[in-house]
């Protein structure tokens, strides 16, 4: 792990989103791997972007992410490389 | 007249695929692009105005720079084109998504009409769009269009009518221009260059294309902002049966029942058809008979030409359903719901979560199955799974284990509730599954993908079906499937019959003469006849085939006479059941009581102990379960993968791993 996300791990409400329980929605800050983020950045996720987790498959993997326009599968291999920020609704 | 050539682009399952079967109808043609396994699809149609318009339906994708093969071939469509008109299809519910691949071909300077698909689907996504905001802001006409509906087509081809120039919006950072040089023309060089064979990925590579994605977003989330505004959908109900259906519990036995109904539909739903196609060819084959003088000529017609059709056509009842079903699981989006359900178990056999309906349609035939694995995306994944689906137990294999299984033990038999014959055939059903997997496994521990590859999958939003569009498609298959495997299958069929109505010169003569000799005295009985075909059998190229190959197949327990048979399997596998019956001289009766009984009591001369004992029967079950004999299947496999490679190791390792466990078997056993 390098560096600035060891940082960024002690913050509370940071998570890869592999860890986002159901229902929960967060807010996008890195990504851990290159070719993944040019991937992810062709279907809107861009950094800072709004998700939410709607749904993980039977033994929890992969998982349904939702970004701003569309609804993406994700497997766990890659959804613990994004970094994400935990938004609280009752903020 | 020159025709307008128009290119349909757009990101998978966007409904570009629907719009190109509503303008088209039937009039398409599908070949493939070669050293790639993606199909090229093109299609013509008139305008209103009587102007002929060609239209190619380029692969579906999420950009110009490519991740993918479908990807790459549609980029290198595209790059090659300078003024064909782009008609780009977005999925009006996303369109922040599909716009980016949209921005990337109009930076190609390509003329371009927009069509927003599935826009009757926005408002219950709580989206209100701006049509004549967005149009100006994109500097491009935009159709709404709601291909469901076929609303929009017709204004789409009023569109087409008239003259069209390229984009003059850009997503291009102005700063990035090259001094004296036109920004596009370097953006163009650039998307070569990243198609090209050697293209180069370096750190600097990958920081220009972050750059202009992210430059690209900013420009369309601009635009978006003053085109589309977002109020609070109403009460959903198709995303709480969205969640139903992607539910780990419900979800999956929604599936199972789901998998259920298609098979029982493809194995049963098809028989009567097929019983049909089956009497109508035997029918015609007895008419040919009665009307046509006997001798070669009338023959060949009737067991080379006639049956040889009878082969390919029997399958199209099968293909018919199975693809309906997978059409229609395509075109609502439940298709992309099954593999996210089955993918993580999938996953460990290097399968993907889409394998399963393949493989539970392999069940009933391998060929509609390998043809139904192109919806796999992956690559490797759709290899693996074309590789293993002959191993699930077709229904070819039923008339084999049933005569084989019935010689093993006594109808009456039973262990604990189940009656033993139908506890066995259970077991080889579940034999197949289980090898399946494994093989698959053993496939991706060889084969392994050399891209890096991510599974980032979009799920679509789900739609009701789109019935002309789907008997297209269904319609297509089939046509595809008797044009293509049929040649291979019509050929192979002749060259059978061929062997079998031939035989080393005068091996034949001898025969006839003998059996003449006795005719004259006292005429041929039925019994006679049948023995008078066991050894015209026995002395044809197939008979001398079988003799030759028996030193190879001893060690499993089999003589020649299971050597023709393993032969004649070749056109199918049920035929074995047809070639015993000629062998051992008794008459065709639909329960085989004959054959039965001949094959219970043949006794080896060599030991004096009957020739089908336990060790011979299970060795032959065994073979049956895991050979590939079918030559409808190679050449279907030959087909989908678009090479010669991929049908010869499946061949090989098939009827290999077959001949290896039922060597085992027989050693052990006997």
């Amino acid at each position: 792990m390098c560096q600035e996300c060891i940082k960024l791990h002690k913050i509370a409400l940071v998570l890869t989103l592999f860890k986002l329980k159901k229902g929960e929605k967060a807010r996008l800050l890195k990504i851990n791997d290159v070719d993944l983020e040019s991937k992810l950045l062709e279907h809107g996720f861009i950094k800072s972007a709004e998700l939410e987790m709607i749904q993980a498959a039977p033994s929890g993997d992969p998982i349904i992410v939702e970004g701003a326009f569309t609804k993406l599968i994700i497997r766990r291999k890659e959804a613990e490389k994004i970094i994400v920020e935990r938004i609280n609704e009752t903020d | 007249v020159s025709e307008l050539k128009v290119f349909l682009a757009g990101n998978p399952n966007c409904g570009k695929s629907t719009l190109f079967n509503l303008l088209t109808g039937i009039r398409q043609k599908i070949s493939n692009i070669p050293g790639t396994t993606v199909e090229k699809v093109t299609g013509r149609f008139k305008l209103d105005n009587n102007a002929a318009v060609e239209i190619t339906d380029l692969p579906g994708a999420y950009s110009l720079i490519p991740k993918s093969e479908d990807e790459l071939v549609a980029a290198r469509e595209l790059i090659q084109q300078k003024d064909a008109l782009v008609v780009y299809v977005a999925d009006a519910t996303r369109l922040e998504s599909n716009l980016y691949y949209f921005s990337q071909i109009a930076d190609l300077r390509l003329p371009m009409i927009l069509v927003l698909n599935m826009i009757d689907l926005t408002e219950e996504a709580g989206l209100k769009i701006d049509v004549e905001q967005l149009s100006a802001q994109l500097g491009v006409l935009v159709v709404p269009m709601s291909a469901r509906h076929e609303k929009g087509v017709h204004l789409l081809k009023k569109h087409l009518e008239k003259p069209h120039q390229a984009l003059q919006t850009s997503f291009l950072k102005v700063e990035d221009a090259p001094k004296g040089h036109d920004l596009h023309e370097a953006y163009r060089t650039w998307v070569m260059s990243s198609i090209s064979d050697e293209s180069v990925i370096d750190t600097a590579e990958k920081d220009k294309k972050r750059e202009d994605s992210l430059h690209r977003h900013q420009r369309l989330n601009e635009i978006l902002k003053k085109t589309i505004s977002r109020v609070k959908p109403a009460i959903d109900l198709k995303s709480r049966f969205d969640k139903l259906l992607t539910h780990p519990v419900y979800g999956l036995l929604i599936l199972f029942a789901g998998i259920f109904l298609i098979f029982q539909a493809v194995f049963k739903l098809a028989e009567f058809p097929m019983d049909g196609i089956e009497w109508l060819f035997s029918e015609s084959g007895a008419l040919a008979r009665e009307v046509l003088p006997g001798g070669f000529l009338t023959d060949f017609l009737v067991e080379g030409l006639i049956s040889g059709l009878a082969g390919i056509v029997v399958f199209l009842p099968q293909i018919v359903i199975l693809f309906f079903f997978i059409g229609l699981m395509e075109e609502t989006g439940y298709m992309t719901r099954v593999s996210f359900l089955t993918d993580r178990f999938m996953r460990r056999f290097g399968l993907n979560g889409k394998s399963i309906i393949p493989l539970a349609g392999g069940m009933a035939c391998a060929i509609p199955s390998i043809m139904a694995a192109r919806t796999i995306e992956n690559k490797i994944e759709r290899l693996a799974t074309i590789m293993v689906v002959p191993l699930m137990s077709c229904s070819a294999r039923l008339p084999v284990y049933t005569l084989l299984i019935s010689l093993l033990v006594p109808a009456d038999e039973s262990l604990w509730i189940f009656n033993l014959r139908g506890a066995i055939l259970m077991l080889m059903y579940l034999l197949g599954f289980v090898s399946a997997l494994l093989f698959s496994l053993v496939f991706s521990l060889f084969v392994k993908s050399k891209v890096k590859d991510f599974f980032v999958m979009e799920m679509p939003v789900l739609r009701g079906p789109r019935w002309k569009s789907l008997f297209v498609t269904v319609y297509m298959k089939g046509l595809t499937f008797l044009t293509v495997a049929g040649k291979v299958i019509f050929v192979v069929s002749i060259i059978l019959f061929l062997l079998k109505s031939f035989g080393p010169s005068g091996a034949f003569d001898k025969v006839e003469e003998k059996y003449s000799a006795i005719s004259h005295e006292e005429g041929l009985s039925p019994e006679m006849e049948a023995q008078k075909s066991a050894e015209l059998l026995e002395v044809s190229w197939i008979g001398v085939f079988g003799k030759v190959i028996e030193p190879v197949i001893k060690p499993l327990g089999y003589d020649w006479k299971i050597g023709i048979s393993l032969i004649t399997s070749f056109a199918a596998r049920e035929v074995f059941v047809g070639t015993m019956s000629i062998i051992y001289g008794v008459a065709d009766d639909p329960e085989n009581l004959g054959l039965r009984e001949k094959l219970r009591s043949e006794i080896n001369p060599a030991t004096g102990k009957p020739i089908y004992s336990t060790a011979v029967v299970i060795s032959l079950i065994i073979f049956y379960a895991f050979a590939l004999q079918c030559m409808s299947t190679i050449a279907v496999v030959y087909k989908e993968t678009n090479s010669i490679k991929w049908p010869v190791i499946q061949l090989v390792a098939l009827t290999g791993a077959a001949y290896l466990f039922s060597f085992i078997a027989y050693q052990l056993l006997s």
